[in-house]
């Protein structure tokens, strides 16, 4: 009987013990500040936020910075699952802030005092808590834009339009593009609620008022702009296989790096990956959104934040400066092909590697949009809205239910989450 | 059941049983219960949870239209899924106990699928059945035919889910069908071909009744590994076209993370327990009843 | 099984495990291939089968992205450990749940297997919580720990133990041997096919984790092999070249240890109480 008790005492101390054991790696820097900086990544932007890190160790050989890579497809669950046990990483990039506000860390007390204001004032809101703290900024800003397959266009011996034209226009014109060069698809659009806000703004229409206190979805031009987007899908000018074919956003990069797609309803952050996997199979270009009642597309951007932790905020604060000064924006806007939100590089442009006329378009883009697609997109709300109204229009699309079934349980469920 | 069972009270058991008990209690029974309890509470990131009751079931049963359909596909889903299973892997089971040359390559061709994770096996084919780029549109266009739309349109989708989960599991289950075969008596196919019977009925008349038990593993397994449907559905059509293919675990994933709804998500993870339980309950009770007759 | 069978029957059997093997290995066959394939090629439509063109700098560019070597370690340290911690408590238990009798001991087991019946999914935020307050975030100890405790793995090895004959345990007793000593002495080395099959199964389970390790680790030098397969799904964009070339890296080492405990696995299962 004493082995056995001997052997209890053993086996439950040794539970405790492996977690030391292994775990001992954590406390293993006592001497130096460790910030822990989690990512996902669009591609472009990988080497340009590694280099970044670097730099910032080189330069601070105190601090340690441990970047790592995450999918995207599970960054909320990891971050709220993180945070909500007190392990959140230092420093996140974030497609949407608001969802941490509970667990960010005021910036105020550890950067400079006209930090904020170094941005433009409608992303910089979006990384405001509803109390007035300040929990990070934006690192850069996306615009929604078409690109067109210039070469097709060339093929069939079809114009590319200039000046206001309508999205019906294009989709036509792309449709007949199409039918000339035998091409397979005419028009895609990513799948994504705020890919179709960019549309659904040139009607007139958006998600919310204006003032954002209630949800325009039933306006008379938000729901136009609806049923043409899934009459689209049964007129087969868009295909199915992209708001169809997934969960979450699906792309349409492919058939368009291969020169089936006429046109591809998406925006910048594309341009690194077309420029180096097209080269020179055919010639692509940006062409400014559709212009119905007023011109479409919607701002984005994705956000750099801080977290509260055992990290001193001091330290966090200062790398936040580094990441937001006006060099690392420049390298890392340049390299990755972003458009930065820091003014002073809005009004003075930056440098791109290759196809500056194609960033030219979508940062003239910036300045054309309605003042709803910043309400629409600087809405605490919008991120869940646009994921309601994308799974709702998906269902009207694949036929799973009529548009006007799909239209009042979309109203409906996006009522119950504004609550 | 042993000799040891005649001393009044022991401590070796208790402390054998210990370790896996308190890692189990830590790490599995308290989430679940701490999970059911957070169904109660209505949360949001940028306020503190409130109390509500019943609220949340409410909500997910009578006014959102999505919980009732993930609910009806996952039935689906699930029958299509233990049917399949349980066939397929009669029959597998039966043709790999034959003497064959051969043999332990088809036993590891059949089991292999199983090794893959749900991620690789959904990315897998995920491209094969890509209707644009997949290998199976690929060959039928080489040989003639036309390709098909197979993950875009509702009916095809829900067939390709359940004939891929099927892919990846179905070895697994093969195989402890080949395990209950093999622990049939041969003496008891001897006395049958004395009589004259032929191996149809044999089949009918030996090899299934004595099966029985290997099936009802196999069906309860399958079942409640369907219950749990997630990740093959999820990274293979995202629950779409549409929501055809919407589980109930994705639901929970959809409200929990897409739409900051902890506390729904809660409740439907409870629903979906309740669920599995008394089904298995019912599969139990079955089981008992058809041994003792 | 010896019964002859009849040479129709045969042709029949033949073709359609021939067949049904086709079915099993041509999709992770193709997949392989297309690792090879530019990305250019994989967008290809119609679908080539064997690449065009071999490439193989999807592999060496998608390794060279991060620190393979240090990732590699994580995933079999992680493997190994969890592996072997799994045996010992699952099969401790296990050895009481099948060989003594004691107040309790079926509520134990019910209550294990019912929660098989919860998707691990839907509790992993309580479950990360529990991790966090013990101190066990960011540690691969976090990973290791809590999916030690398998129903699966104590419901696999009590079966099995069920049929091991008392009479076994009582000649020990009468040697003189204590608990500890029936365990290790008679329980385990008869237990070997079980234990095979485990193995076979927290090794694929652990190798195979994707998910929990995410949530668990934030620190990069912690990471296994599956979070790197990861790292090139981007929000908008896929490097399918690195991803495909990724995914068959991950899968080599697991189809090794098949091939390695195959016989083990086939006869192990076959012996194991899951007969029902």
């Amino acid at each position: 009987m004493r082995k056995v008790i001997i052997l209890a005492t053993v086996l439950i101390m040794l539970v405790p013990l492996a977690a030391f054991a292994t775990g001992a790696t954590e406390t293993a820097t006592p001497e130096s500040t460790v910030i822990r900086f989690t990512w996902f990544t669009d591609g472009p932007d990988r080497p340009a936020i590694e280099a970044l890190v670097t730099e910032y160790m080189v330069a601070n050989p105190a601090v340690k910075v441990e970047l790592s890579i995450v999918p995207f497809a599970e960054l909320n669950q990891l971050l709220n699952t993180q945070a909500s046990a007190g392990q959140a990483p230092d420093v996140a990039r974030v497609t949407e802030p608001y969802r941490f506000f509970d667990y960010a860390l005021d910036l105020r007390p550890h950067v400079s005092s006209g930090f904020g204001a170094q941005f433009l004032a409608g992303p910089m809101q979006l990384v405001t808590t509803p109390s007035g703290a300040l929990v990070g900024f934006p690192h850069d800003l996306t615009m929604n834009g078409p690109f067109i397959n210039v070469s097709l266009f060339k093929q069939a011996g079809i114009p590319v339009p200039t000046g206001k034209v309508s999205w019906e226009t294009w989709f036509e014109l792309a449709s007949k593009v199409q039918k000339a060069t035998g091409v397979p698809y005419a028009v895609a659009a990513d799948r994504s609620g705020h890919r179709l806000d960019g549309i659904i703004q040139s009607f007139g229409g958006s998600y919310f008022t204006p003032d954002g206190k209630s949800l325009n979805l039933s306006s008379p031009k938000t729901v136009e702009a609806l049923r043409y987007f899934v009459q689209l899908h049964k007129d087969g000018v868009m295909p199915l296989e992209i708001w169809a074919g997934g969960s979450g956003y699906v792309g349409a990069n492919q058939q368009f790096v291969n020169g089936q797609l006429v046109m591809y309803v998406s925006g910048n952050w594309q341009v690194a990956q077309f420029a180096s996997t097209i080269g020179d199979k055919f010639e692509w270009a940006a062409v400014p959104n559709g212009y119905n009642v007023q011109s479409g597309g919607m701002p984005g951007g994705k956000f750099v934040m801080a977290f509260r932790g055992k990290t001193d905020p001091k330290e966090v604060g200062k790398f936040i400066e580094f990441l937001s000064s006006k060099e690392s924006v420049t390298k890392y806007a340049s390299t990755a092909m972003f458009l930065p939100a820091r003014k002073d590089l809005i009004a003075s442009g930056i440098q791109y590697p290759v196809r500056t006329d194609v960033m030219n378009v979508f940062s003239a883009g910036l300045g054309q949009m309605p003042a709803t697609s910043f309400s629409d997109n600087y809405h605490l709300k919008f991120g869940i809205v646009a994921n309601v109204v994308r799974d709702r229009i998906t269902q009207a699309i694949s036929g799973e239910i009529s548009f006007e079934e799909a239209m009042p349980r979309m109203q409906r469920e996006a009522e119950e989450l504004m609550k | 059941m042993t000799s040891a069972r005649k001393k009044p009270l022991q401590i070796a058991p208790y402390v054998f049983v210990l370790p896996n008990l308190i890692i189990f209690i830590v790490f599995i029974v308290i989430p679940a219960f701490a999970n059911f309890y957070l169904g109660m509470f209505k949360t949001s990131p940028i306020a503190p949870p409130v109390f509500v009751g019943l609220a949340n079931f409410r909500y997910i049963f009578l006014i959102d239209d999505l919980f009732k359909r993930s609910l009806s596909n996952l039935f689906s889903f699930a029958v299509f899924d233990v049917v399949a299973i349980v066939v397929l892997s009669v029959v597998i089971g039966v043709l790999l106990n034959q003497s064959i040359r051969g043999k332990s390559f088809f036993r590891s061709a059949f089991f292999f699928p199983v090794l893959l994770s749900p991620v690789v096996v959904a990315l897998v084919w995920g491209w094969i059945l890509n209707s644009r780029f997949g290998l199976l549109n690929a060959t039928l266009i080489w040989l003639g035919f036309k390709g098909q739309p197979w993950l875009l349109q509702p009916d095809l989708a829900k067939a390709w889910t359940v004939g891929v989960h099927v892919w990846a599991t179905v070895g697994f289950f093969a195989i402890i069908i080949l395990a209950g075969l093999q622990s049939i008596p041969e003496t008891l196919y001897e006395a049958a071909e004395m009589d004259g019977s032929t191996p149809i009925q044999n089949f009918f008349y030996i090899t299934l009744p004595m099966l029985a038990p290997s099936i009802t593993t196999v069906s309860m397994l399958s079942m409640i590994r369907a219950f749990e449907i997630f990740d093959h559905v999820y990274i293979l059509t995202g629950g779409g076209p549409g929501t055809a293919t919407m589980m109930v675990v994705q639901y929970v994933y959809r409200a929990a993370f897409e739409l900051d709804q902890q506390g729904r998500a809660a409740a439907a993870s409870l629903v979906l327990f309740v669920i599995l339980l008394s089904l298995a309950l019912v599969q139990y009770i079955l089981g008992r009843r058809q041994e003792s007759v | 099984m010896s019964r002859k069978t009849s040479l129709p029957a045969r042709v029949v059997i033949y073709t359609v495990l021939v067949l049904g093997s086709l079915i099993m290995f041509v999709p992770v066959f193709w997949i392989a291939l297309s690792s090879f394939k530019g990305l250019g090629e994989i967008y290809l439509s119609p679908a080539t089968f064997f690449p065009k063109k071999w490439i193989f700098s999807n592999y060496s560019e998608a390794i060279s992205q991060f620190p393979f070597l240090r990732y590699l370690w994580n995933s079999i340290f992680v493997t190994t450990t969890a592996t072997i911690l799994t045996l010992f408590i699952n099969s401790l238990a296990a050895f009481a749940l099948s060989k003594y009798k004691f107040p309790g001991r079926d509520f134990i087991f019910i209550l294990m297997l019912a929660t098989l019946m919860v998707p691990v999914r839907v509790i992993m935020l309580p479950v990360y919580m529990m991790i966090a307050r013990l101190g066990m975030a960011n540690t691969l100890a976090g990973i290791i720990i809590p999916p030690s405790a398998t129903p699966t793995g104590v419901f696999i090895l009590r079966q099995y133990m069920l049929t091991i004959p008392d009479e076994l345990i009582d000649a020990a007793k009468i040697d003189g041997a204590g608990h500890f000593q029936i365990y290790s002495r008679i329980i385990m080395p008869l237990s070997t096919p079980a234990l095979a099959v485990l193995t076979v199964f927290s090794v694929m389970w652990r190798w195979n984790d994707f998910l929990w390790p995410l949530i668990v680790i934030n620190r990069e030098k912690l990471f296994t092999l599956q979070l790197a397969l990861a790292r090139f799904r981007g929000e908008l964009v896929t490097d399918w070249n690195y991803v495909l070339a990724m995914t068959v890296l991950s899968i080599l080492p697991i189809a090794f240890v098949f091939v390695f405990m195959q016989r083990y696995l086939v006869r192990g299962i076959a012996s194991t109480g899951l007969k029902g």
